[in-house]
């Protein structure tokens, strides 16, 4: 078993309970971890070893991706999108595209929606630190032919175009083909077991159990169909943009919670 | 309470249509790999959630009842050939579900089913 996992248990206690392990959830046990909090890592998917699945193959949305990778919006038109689930979440699965957000952009979440003490310097340094820690960069010799035929075409019509940076790893003298995903089951999580975090896999968290305004623990479904309750201190609810809302939904935390979803569309071209 | 239509099994609902849709679309496609194409989605459509699944088999429940009639090839023949609004999300399940199952699985496949 990978170091860190721990098996399941119908009772178990932690000071501070991370549920969900993928960007935010992993980030977050490492660094709380390293100050030296015991944080449990709770995650409703498997653990699945990069190199034991074929990237983008129905395999891979078999054994990570939410309903194997058939989940719909339903609405007019009904919109088809994907989701991670497994340990690592999404950055198991996408293209580890990554892109530092202008600082005018940060000044305009701040003043548009009003978020205090959302510093772009500070977010800047933030970023430089993520950036290191998942070698974010540009294909450092060929790209793919593909991309070759987008960046020919954008110059051919005198369009701007730049390749967005990914969280690869390249070998010496690799190219586009040749990069390793610097997915958090590589990166933050192992970060966390170092400094003592455990990490549950297989395990839903189905709601908060809360006293007044104070979570206590959380009710989890194991992937074996047993119930269980996990007692904190504190929480922090890292599902993602979609399974969040829903926790907290479920957890009788409703308002505006989920109503603000946004999602950027992506267009397969073929030709 | 779950639906009722969950409760149904997806095999009987999903397969003959997926078969004979994958019949059409890929008419030099062997029996076996259409078979294992089918049963592909039908698999995937079983492991759906369930409010999602309820659906697909609301709506694949009197296209079977129609695939039992005289009148089953032409059904197909129209479903495939129409964007229906609610229907036609059903039929490109099933094709995409069984076009991805067959370039995987035998990426060498030609665009009417006959193998390389």
């Amino acid at each position: 078993m990978t170091a860190g996992l721990i098996a399941s248990d119908q009772r178990l206690v932690t000071d501070v309970l991370v549920i969900g392990s993928g960007a935010g959830g992993a980030t977050t046990a490492a660094l709380i971890a390293e100050a030296g909090r015991d944080v449990l890592v709770v995650e409703e998917g498997p653990w699945v070893d990069q190199e034991s699945v074929r990237p983008f193959s129905l395999d891979q949305m078999d054994r990570q991706y939410r309903s194997g990778g058939v989940t719909v919006a339903l609405g007019l038109p009904s919109i088809a999108y994907t989701e991670g689930r497994c340990a690592g979440g999404g950055t198991e699965i996408n293209s580890g595209l990554y892109f530092r957000p202008p600082s005018e952009v940060v000044e305009r979440w701040r003043d548009d929606f009003r978020v205090a003490d959302l510093d772009p310097g500070e977010l800047d340094a933030i970023a430089t630190e993520v950036e290191r820690s998942l070698s974010v960069s540009t294909v450092p010799g060929r790209v793919t032919p593909a991309s070759e035929r987008l960046r020919d075409g954008a110059d051919a019509l005198g369009w701007k175009q730049n390749e967005i940076p990914r969280w690869m790893t390249y070998p010496p003298g690799g190219d586009a083909t040749t990069g390793v995903r610097q997915s958090m089951t590589r990166t933050y999580l192992p970060r966390a077991f170092a400094a003592g975090a455990r990490m549950v896999v297989g395990c839903r968290a189905d709601r908060l159990v809360s006293l007044g305004s104070r979570a206590l623990a959380a009710a989890v479904t194991y992937a074996d169909g047993t119930i269980g309750t996990i007692r904190c201190r504190s929480v922090f609810v890292c599902g993602g943009a979609i399974q969040t809302p829903a926790i907290l939904q479920r957890s009788g935390i409703r308002g505006l919670v989920g109503r603000s979803l946004a999602v950027h569309p992506t267009v397969k071209l073929a030709a | 309470m779950r639906p009722i239509a969950s409760l149904a099994p997806a095999g009987p609902l999903v397969a003959p249509f997926a078969e004979q849709l994958l019949r059409l679309d890929l008419p030099r496609l062997d029996d076996a790999r259409r078979r294992e194409a089918t049963a592909f989605a039908v698999r995937r459509v079983a492991g759906m959630p369930g409010v999602v699944r309820s659906g697909v088999l609301a709506v694949a429940l009197p296209i079977r009842l129609a695939l039992a009639t005289p009148l089953a090839g032409a059904t197909v023949r129209f479903l495939a050939r129409r964007s229906l609004p609610l229907v036609g999300e059903y039929v490109r399940l099933v094709r995409s579900l069984g076009y991805a199952y067959i370039w995987e699985t035998w990426p060498d496949t030609r665009p009417d089913g006959a193998p390389a």
